[in-house]
C-alpha cells in the first residue's frame, strides 16, 4: 500500500497531490506534459525532496519530515522505470536485471536464480547475454521491467512506459505488467498522457492538472471530452477546478 | 513573369570556387609546410642514428615516464572529482570553473613562475619540504607538478561535460535499484562516459609530453632529470640540430598517432550512439 500527500512549488504552479495505491492495483496518473506527473513519481521514488507531506509505503513512512525521516531512494525499494527505459546499455541484458540484486549484495545463487526467473517470465531469454544497448524499444522496455520487478519492490512506478512502442510490443508490455503486479500484489502507479493506455491498463485513473488533482475515478468513467490540461471541473468525478 | 537572371553569375560561381580552392590550398599547405620540412631536413640514416644517442634517449625515456604519472594522476584525481563537481551544488562552483580553464590561456611560462614562487626552495610551501630535505623545485616531481598543472584542463573540462550531459535517468535508476554512489560512478557512470574520458585523456598526454614553458620554468633543463623532449630539442638546436630535428620529428609521429587515437575513438563513440 502506498499512501503519499505531497506538495512542492514549482516554477508555474504548486504540485499538491494526495492519492493512495492498494497492493496488486495500478493507478494511472493522467495529465498533459508538464502537469507535475513525473515530479511526483520522483518525489514518491526521494530523488526530489517535496516542500512538505508524507510518504508511506507499506504501512512505514518513508517520508515524514514530522519525524525527521527522509530514507534515501536507493533504500526505499521503489521499482522505478523511467520514461526512456534507461537500460544500462554497455551490460548485457542478464547483467541489467542482476543489477539490483547485486547491489543489495544478495548470494551469486540467488541473483542467478531471480533473473532466469525474470528473463523467463518476461519472455527475453533469449536476450540474455546481448548488450542491452543493441535491444529494440520493445525489448528494452521488457528488460526494464524485470529489472525493476527483480527486486521484489514495495511500489512500482513506471514513467510512460508505452510510448515507443510498436503495437505487438505495447499489448506484450501492458499484459505482462498487469500479470505481474497482481501476481506480487505490489502497488503500481503508471504515468501517461495517452487515454488509450488508461483504458487497457488502469484499474482507476487520477488525472493531474497543474499540480492538482482534477478527477479521479474508474477508467470506465473517464469523460471522453476530459482535455487533461485545460481541465474544468468535470460532472461527475469527484473533480475540482485547478485554475 | 519570369525572374531575370544575372548575366555574370556564371563567372561569379566560378570565381567562388577559385577562391575557396586558393583558401584551402593556402591553408592546408600553410601547416603542412614546415612538418614536411622536417622530415626532409636530415637524411633517414641521420635520424636512425641519431636515435641511439644517449642525450635522445634520456629524453624520451623521462618524457615518458612524466607523461604517463601525469595521466594517472590526472585520471585517478580528475574523474572522481569531476563527477563531483558536476553533480554537487557547492559555494564557489563558478569560481573553481573558471580556475579549471585558467591554465589553458595562462601563458605556460607564468605558470612555471607561478609553481616557482609557490614550490620553490624559498616559496611560500616549498620552503617547509625543503626544511625537511625535500626540495621540489628542479626534480623530476617539477616536471610532473608542471605537466599535471598544464595538461589536466584537457581532461577536466571533457570529464566535466560528459558527466553534465549523460541521460541523468541512468544513475537515477541505479539509484533505486539500490546501489550506492560509488557502485553507479565505477558501474554506470564512467563506463557510459569511457570513449569520450580515454579521448581527455589522450588530449591531456599530449599536451603534457609537450609541455616546454612551465618545464624550463620550474623544473628547469636538467639531462635526466628534468630535460624532457620538447625541452632537449631547444638544446639540441642551439648545439647539434640533428639532435634537435631528430626528437622533433618523432614528436610530430606522436602527435600524429595522438590525433588518429582521438579520431579513432570519437567516431566508435559516435557510432555507438
Amino acid at each position: 500500500m502506498l499512501e503519499a500527500t505531497i506538495a512542492k512549488k514549482l516554477r508555474d504552479f504548486s504540485l499538491e497531490l494526495s492519492f493512495s495505491v492498494k497492493p496488486g492495483e495500478i493507478v494511472v496518473l493522467m495529465g498533459t506534459n508538464g502537469a507535475g506527473k513525473s515530479t511526483t513519481l520522483n518525489i514518491i521514488a526521494g530523488l526530489l525532496v517535496p516542500d512538505s507531506g508524507k510518504v508511506v509505503l507499506g504501512g512505514s513512512p518513508v517520508y515524514d519530515p514530522s519525524q525527521g525521516i527522509n530514507v534515501p531512494a536507493e533504500d526505499r525499494r521503489i521499482g522505478y522505470v523511467f520514461q526512456n527505459s534507461a537500460v544500462f546499455p554497455h551490460l548485457t541484458v542478464r547483467e541489467n536485471i542482476a543489477f539490483g540484486l547485486r547491489a543489495r549484495n544478495l548470494p551469486r545463487h540467488t541473483v542467478a536464480e531471480r533473473v532466469d526467473r525474470w528473463l523467463d517470465l518476461l519472455d527475453i531469454i533469449d536476450l540474455s547475454p546481448v548488450k542491452a544497448g543493441n535491444i529494440s524499444g520493445g525489448q528494452k522496455q521488457r528488460v526494464a521491467l524485470a529489472r525493476a520487478l527483480a527486486i521484489e519492490p514495495a511500489l512500482l512506478m513506471l514513467d510512460e512506459p508505452f510510448t515507443a512502442l510498436d503495437a505487438e510490443s505495447d499489448r506484450g508490455v501492458k499484459a505482462a505488467l498487469k500479470k505481474n503486479v497482481r501476481e506480487m500484489q505490489i502497488p503500481c502507479i503508471v504515468v501517461t498522457h495517452r487515454r488509450d493506455d488508461v483504458l487497457e491498463v488502469a484499474d482507476r485513473v487520477c488525472v493531474i492538472c497543474h499540480g492538482k488533482l482534477a478527477w479521479e475515478g474508474n477508467p470506465a468513467g473517464l469523460p471522453e471530452d476530459i482535455d487533461v490540461c485545460r481541465c474544468k471541473p468535470v460532472p461527475g468525478g469527484t473533480g475540482q477546478s485547478c485554475r | 513573369m519570369q525572374i531575370p537572371v544575372p548575366k555574370n553569375r556564371n563567372h561569379r560561381r566560378t570565381l567562388t570556387y577559385v577562391l575557396a580552392a586558393v583558401l584551402i590550398l593556402a591553408v592546408t599547405l600553410y601547416l603542412a609546410l614546415p612538418i614536411a620540412a622536417l622530415f626532409f631536413r636530415i637524411p633517414p640514416e641521420e635520424f636512425i642514428a641519431s636515435l641511439s644517442n644517449p642525450e635522445v634517449i634520456s629524453a624520451l625515456y623521462l618524457s615518458f615516464f612524466t607523461t604517463i604519472i601525469t595521466l594517472i594522476v590526472v585520471i585517478l584525481v580528475g574523474t572522481p572529482f569531476a563527477y563531483f563537481h558536476t553533480r554537487i551544488d557547492y559555494p564557489g562552483k563558478v569560481i573553481v570553473d573558471t580556475l579549471i580553464d585558467l591554465p589553458l590561456v595562462l601563458p605556460p611560462a607564468v605558470a612555471g613562475v607561478a609553481l616557482l614562487v609557490l614550490w620553490g626552495r624559498v616559496g611560500l610551501l616549498g620552503r617547509y619540504f625543503n626544511m625537511f630535505g625535500i626540495p621540489i623545485a628542479f626534480t623530476t616531481t617539477a616536471v610532473i607538478m608542471a605537466q599535471i598543472f598544464v595538461a589536466s584542463p584537457f581532461y577536466l573540462r571533457q570529464a566535466k561535460s560528459l558527466f553534465e550531459q549523460l541521460d541523468p535517468a541512468y544513475e537515477q535508476t541505479a539509484r533505486t535499484l539500490g546501489a550506492s554512489p560509488f557502485r553507479i560512478f565505477a558501474l554506470i557512470t564512467v563506463p557510459l562516459t569511457a570513449g569520450g574520458l580515454v579521448s581527455g585523456a589522450v588530449m591531456t598526454f599530449g599536451r603534457a609530453l609537450g609541455e616546454f614553458g612551465a618545464t624550463i620554468m620550474f623544473a628547469g633543463n636538467l639531462p635526466g632529470v628534468s630535460q624532457t623532449m620538447p625541452l632537449a630539442v631547444y638544446v639540441g638546436m642551439e648545439s647539434d640540430y640533428t639532435i634537435g630535428i631528430a626528437i622533433s620529428i618523432i614528436l610530430v609521429i606522436i602527435s600524429f598517432a595522438i590525433m588518429i587515437a582521438v579520431r579513432l575513438i570519437t567516431r566508435r563513440e559516435a557510432f555507438h550512439a
